[in-house]
């Protein structure tokens, strides 16, 4: 009894420990799926799809989180995202498969929980950090942060309203956005509404630096690095945008990738002004800030940016940057600077002492006039530093040609140790010749695709497609046919000069046709067929004397390889005639004949050629090899069945097909003397027909004694199966 | 549809023309057939044939040949002419199988006289004549091709 007792109270202790447990990863794992609380320690971990944290995300100093398409971290309660001043946290996106980022939803049954996310890199994210709509948490804490080279083009970080009942609530959420870096980004930091009664907005000591906003080409509220609603209808809370320095930021059009506009702080709402005040707004001079603000000067109904003060320079305690360049005599340097000669040094100003010993200087520039090649090299310098300004001087100078080209000097640090963003001077201009170059790369392109449609080379026949594979079962690539049509002998007993002036005899044949690839098939013929033919044909003097004439029984099988013009895949009205070439081997049997006296002799038997008189020679083989070109005009009646015309071209291994070889005329004593032949009248006659005086002479004079035929015709074929 | 027509339409006037221009065999008749050993075809440089004497035997018995007998040639063109190797000219015909007649009008008399051989055998080389002589013996004359 005590032991059953015992057993159930250990069951009961275990359910109790696995369901109120929390996970711990550590070291490099895959996370997917529901968790009720997550920590991430140091080590890698990969998240591939969506990871849902219902309870407390804790993630670690050191750990890093490589986030790939489509995966997305949701968080649900509390947020612990906490890293250490030397051992960053960093949530990075995959290379080519970035993933999203994470996502601050719902309301944490805690009312006290927290997001408080500090020494973090988020970088090549779609959305780093997204505030979903009817997200609460009671504060915020986005500190000392890196945002970089982040992908999305929809918002670095977006904070949509989070719900409050507006008569009897009276709590509200700090949100402190402070002394993070955001750079290289493509898109902005967007609060649905910047003032509100229940969300107390600080921003402050951050550095936005260089920042591609895409957009189109109208600049608008949306189309700044940082932007949001000031509506009159909240009195309680007036963000406080404080210290911040933007610079180099820009809207980028879509369409061209060229710099459209600078793009600071856009702001709209039925609020009168907000207050944008001891802010570095990339410039000292009032008309060149007013450039990088949409507000009421801009739209009318917009409310008014009260910017002044400014500062003239970036708050030492924000995150380091180079903020503004100078040539070497203190002029301000531009950064629509056309950049076509080298620079023989400048002067960069930062907001806090910057490490340049490790730092790289890359000078880019494009090649010629027109195309896309270009050169970057690394130049060489030598920097005196003077407080937080610092003298460049190019020891190393490159020979552009005049060719358009920017500077990036990459790879400094602050004092440190920690990422100061790339600093380009000249690429705005960079950027338009380089949107010069590809539309005229892509003139060239539509010319050359242009030119390439009149050319007569449907995609579908061309050489490229050619031998595809075919996935088709096998029994569904046959095809078998019949054939009949003519045959024409033109071997050593033929008239040369007109081909339809021969003996055309009947043939009659099968045919079984196998589809190997698209464009490519094999046969196999069986022909029986009769050739005959008479030197009375002939329009030569010579073989008109000569006299001979045969007939002889013709039965060959013939495999064959052909070209099909017309891929067999498609079966289209458009394509209904289907010509083909190919080229195959016959092995043929063969009998020639000779009519004596009114009686049929086979011709073999009685040596004509001397092969039984003349004791050197054997008699010739009534089977043999040829070889033989073929092309056939198919008509698809439907896709199984068709009709079409053949026509082959037959050289016989053999010269014997006419009985009348390279053999000189046997004398007839010979012949009277042999005891092989049966017939000898007949092998007299049959030797020399015409009994004319042809001492010495070959019997297949004038001619050579190959044989060749015609065979042509139509036929009908059928595909049996599906 | 139309094309379609068209195309079996066409293919079925090639299967009828090429019927009806597969060649056919002429049958050559015995007596045509032992004319045409004798004498040629008539085609070309194949008009006449030229029979030369190269033995004799009476009642079976071998005769030997003179000289001049030796060089005896019948000559048969294909249009029934005849002449020999004595100069006379004449005619021959085979209106009966086996059965040559020639119609001689003899050079040094002038005079025509007409003689039926019964061809015991010939084919392109050899060419025997039988003839039932006046004594009641029978001569047979055996002749090579001597084109």
């Amino acid at each position: 009894m005590y032991q059953s007792i015992q057993k159930l109270v250990y069951k009961i202790v275990g359910v109790v420990i696995i369901t109120t447990m929390s996970f711990h990863a550590i070291g490099q794992d895959t996370l997917a799926g529901n968790y009720p609380t997550l920590t991430l320690k140091s080590g890698l971990h990969i998240i591939k799809e969506t990871v849902t944290v219902k309870g407390k995300l804790e993630i670690q100093a050191g750990a890093k989180i490589e986030i790939s398409d489509p995966g997305i971290i949701v968080c649900e309660g509390e947020v612990n995202i906490n890293g250490d001043k030397n051992n960053k946290i960093e949530i990075f996106g995959k290379s080519k498969i970035e993933g999203v980022g994470l996502v601050i939803r719902n309301q944490d049954s805690n009312t006290n929980s927290k997001i408080d996310i500090t020494n973090s890199v988020f970088k090549n994210l779609q959305l780093p950090l997204f505030f979903d709509f009817g997200w609460k948490r009671a504060g915020v804490n986005i500190s000392n942060n890196y945002f970089i080279n982040n992908i999305g083009k929809i918002s670095v970080i977006q904070v949509l309203n989070p719900p409050f009942n507006f008569n009897v609530d009276s709590s509200y959420i700090d949100f402190k956005v402070q002394h993070n870096l955001f750079s290289g980004n493509n898109s902005a930091i967007y609060f649905e509404d910047l003032k509100s009664d229940h969300v107390n907005i600080d921003i402050s000591n951050n550095t936005f630096f260089g920042n591609n906003v895409y957009g189109y080409k109208n600049y608008n509220i949306s189309t700044n690095v940082l932007y949001g609603r000031v509506d009159q209808f909240y009195t309680r809370f007036s963000p406080k945008i404080e210290n911040n320095s933007f610079a180099y930021n820009y809207l980028i059009d879509n369409f061209t990738d060229t710099v459209v506009h600078a793009a600071n702080f856009g702001v709209y709402g039925s609020d009168k002004f907000i207050s944008l005040k001891n802010n570095y707004l990339g410039a000292t001079n009032k008309d060149v800030i007013l450039k990088s603000i949409y507000d009421q000067s801009i739209n009318y109904n917009a409310p008014k940016i009260e910017y002044e003060p400014f500062l003239s320079s970036p708050n030492e305690s924000n995150p380091a940057h180079l903020y503004t360049v100078n040539n070497l005599d203190n002029t301000i340097l531009y950064d629509t600077l056309k950049i076509q000669e080298p620079l023989k040094g400048f002067i960069v100003k930062s907001n806090s002492n910057v490490d340049y010993t490790k730092s790289v200087l890359n000078y880019t520039y494009f090649k010629d006039d027109s195309t896309l090649k270009k050169t970057d090299t690394t130049l060489t310098f030598d920097i005196q530093p003077n407080g937080t300004e610092t003298k460049f001087t190019i020891t190393k100078l490159v020979n552009s040609s005049k060719k358009i080209g920017y500077y990036n000097l990459n790879k400094a640090s602050n004092s440190a140790g920690d990422y100061i963003p790339d600093f380009k001077i000249g690429y705005i201009s960079y950027l338009n010749d380089l949107r010069r170059r590809n539309v005229l790369a892509e003139l060239l392109k539509d010319k050359k695709s242009n030119d390439s449609v009149r050319k007569p080379s449907p995609p579908a026949d061309s050489l490229k497609n050619t031998f595809q594979k075919i996935e088709a079962p096998l029994k569904s690539r046959i095809e078998i046919g019949l054939l009949t049509g003519g045959s024409v002998f033109l071997g050593t007993i033929s008239n040369k000069g007109s081909v339809f002036s021969n003996d055309i005899n009947m043939l009659m044949g099968i045919n079984i046709n196998y589809t190997i690839y698209s464009n490519l098939s094999a046969g196999l013929n069986i022909e029986s067929f009769k050739l005959s033919n008479s030197d009375a044909k002939s329009n030569n003097n010579d073989q008109l004397a000569r006299g001979m004439s045969f007939s002889t029984s013709m039965l060959g099988i013939s495999p064959s390889i052909n070209y099909d013009f017309v891929d067999n895949r498609l079966y289209t009205k458009a394509r209904r005639i289907r010509p083909s070439i190919g080229l195959g081997l016959d092995i043929v049997s063969f009998s020639p004949t000779g009519i004596y006296n009114g009686t049929v002799y086979n011709l073999q038997p009685l040596g004509t050629g001397g092969q039984y008189s003349d004791s050197t020679k054997k008699p010739y083989s009534l089977l043999t090899f040829g070889y033989f070109l073929n092309f056939k005009v198919k008509y698809q009646i439907n896709r199984f069945n068709s009709v079409g015309f053949h026509m082959s071209y037959h050289w016989s291994l053999s010269p014997y097909l006419d009985d009348v070889g390279p053999d000189p005329y046997p004398t007839v004593a010979s012949i009277l003397n042999s005891k092989k032949i049966t017939n000898k009248d007949a092998a007299i006659y049959f030797s020399n027909p015409t009994s004319r005086y042809v001492v010495g002479q070959y019997r297949n004079s004038p001619d050579p004694a190959s044989d060749k035929y015609l065979n042509f015709g139509i036929y009908y074929s059928r595909r049996l199966f599906k | 549809m139309l094309t379609r027509n068209i195309i079996l339409n066409l293919l079925l006037l090639v299967v009828v023309s090429m019927i009806a221009s597969c060649s056919k065999t002429a049958i050559t008749t015995p007596i045509q057939f032992q004319k045409q050993l004798l004498s040629g075809t008539g085609t070309f440089q194949n008009t006449q044939h030229s029979w030369l004497l190269d033995s004799a035997y009476i009642n079976g018995a071998s005769i030997t040949l003179t000289a001049a007998q030796k060089t005896y040639k019948k000559t048969f063109t294909f249009d029934g002419g005849y002449n020999d190797s004595d100069n006379n000219n004449g005619k021959w015909e085979i209106t009966t199988i086996n059965k040559l007649k020639q119609t001689i009008v003899y050079q040094l008399t002038n005079k025509q006289d007409s003689t039926t051989y019964d061809i015991v055998s010939i084919n392109a080389a050899r060419l025997n004549l039988s003839l039932k002589l006046s004594n009641g013996q029978t001569a047979n004359y055996l002749f090579k091709i001597a084109n």
